[in-house]
């Protein structure tokens, strides 16, 4: 496997008001293929409202970001798989319901993939959404999204809802489904959890980039785990 | 999962881990080792991080490429052998300069290192 450092996302000055809120202030971000991006920062800091944007699912923003060399456009959404961080299927549907509307929806969509990936989470797909736990629908939706051959994959707090026992399955599912010549995006802000799939980390405070650098050498450089860079940049932040 | 030390980088974590099982023989002379996928699952961590590792671990001549295959243990006994004291003096290193520093002597310090070997 050799370096690669085609630029697969590239976003230059872009500004998101939400009212008198600015979710994202002037934020600029190269991203390149064959990566793992940890995309860090606390609550509030902006991560969803970016990745909602690369998702193609917000327009109204400044600024200008590509995918693959094109603006947003519906290329871009046919190459990009994104888990959100907030349910949306009806309640009343079944796992298999959830299956078949991907089906029909995204034509890189591997069925049989898919149900490989739910039968490895112990999940079932008679299994009705208002049946399962959090932690169930979060596998499940992961499952969904592993499941597209996608060349950019955007998930947002993949882990958020999981005890630990799952969240090494998650992991497990996403580095084993892992395309070394996509890219991955992955919010978080259970860093200590996740850290060591990332191969460069994006620090984000109050909708603007801190900090964008490889793992490895911010390991090598401070002596500290990502977790502990974490705790000391937004310290300040969780009293406030 | 494999269980790092947090604040130490990972790829170097696991080329201690790696040669660590050469040591031990769990990797002998000119065995196959997995794949980068399968490694970077079993470690728990990015593929290019295991990319890393094995390429420091083929700069020392520990592992080689058979292209299109894969990498080997490309290391014969003695090698191994004095690999294994390496990494062993490089452990023992600290040990030693702690008990210094609080007064054991060589004697006392042997007895210890004995009594803990029996114990372990």
């Amino acid at each position: 496997m050799s370096e690669n450092n085609d630029v697969m996302i590239q976003i230059d000055h872009v500004t998101k008001s939400y009212g008198s809120t600015k979710a994202l202030d002037d934020f600029s971000l190269q991203l390149s293929t064959g990566k793992i991006i940890g995309l860090l920062g606390p609550n509030g800091s902006g991560k969803t409202t970016l990745m909602k944007i690369l998702a193609g699912l917000i327009h109204d923003y400044c600024g200008s970001v590509t995918i693959d060399g094109h603006t947003i456009d519906p290329y871009t959404k046919s190459i990009v798989a994104y888990l959100s961080d907030e349910p949306y299927f009806p309640k009343w549907m079944k796992i298999r319901d959830g299956i078949r509307l991907y089906h029909d929806f995204y034509t890189d969509f591997d069925v049989e993939k898919c149900m490989h990936l739910i039968k490895q989470m112990e999940l079932d797909p008679n299994m009705s959404i208002k049946s399962m736990s959090k932690g169930m629908n979060e596998k499940f939706l992961l499952a969904l999204c592993m499941a597209r051959n996608a060349l950019v994959y955007i998930l947002d707090e993949p882990i958020g809802g999981v005890d630990p026992a799952a969240r090494e399955e998650i992991m497990e599912t996403i580095l084993s489904n892992y395309n070394p010549n996509g890219l991955m995006v992955i919010s978080t802000h259970l860093v200590k959890d996740i850290e060591r799939i990332f191969d460069e980390v994006v620090l984000i405070k109050q909708g603007s980039v801190v900090l964008h650098r490889n793992a490895e050498e911010l390991r090598e450089e401070r002596n500290q785990s990502i977790d502990d860079l974490f705790v000391e940049v937004f310290r300040h932040d969780a009293f406030n | 999962m494999f269980e790092f030390n947090k604040n130490e980088p990972l790829w170097q974590q696991i080329i201690l881990d790696i040669q660590t099982k050469i040591a031990s023989g769990y990797y002998t002379t000119g065995t196959q080792i997995e794949s980068v996928r399968e490694l970077a699952s079993i470690y728990g961590v990015n593929p290019n991080t295991i990319v890393k590792s094995l390429s420091v671990l083929e700069d020392k001549g520990i592992l080689k490429t058979e292209r299109g295959i894969g990498k080997f243990v490309d290391m014969d006994e003695a090698a191994i052998e004095e690999m294994k004291i390496e990494l062993a003096s490089r452990l023992i290193q600290n040990v030693v300069k702690q008990c210094k520093a609080m007064g054991v002597d060589q004697i006392l310090f042997d007895a210890i290192a004995k009594k803990e070997y029996m114990h372990e």
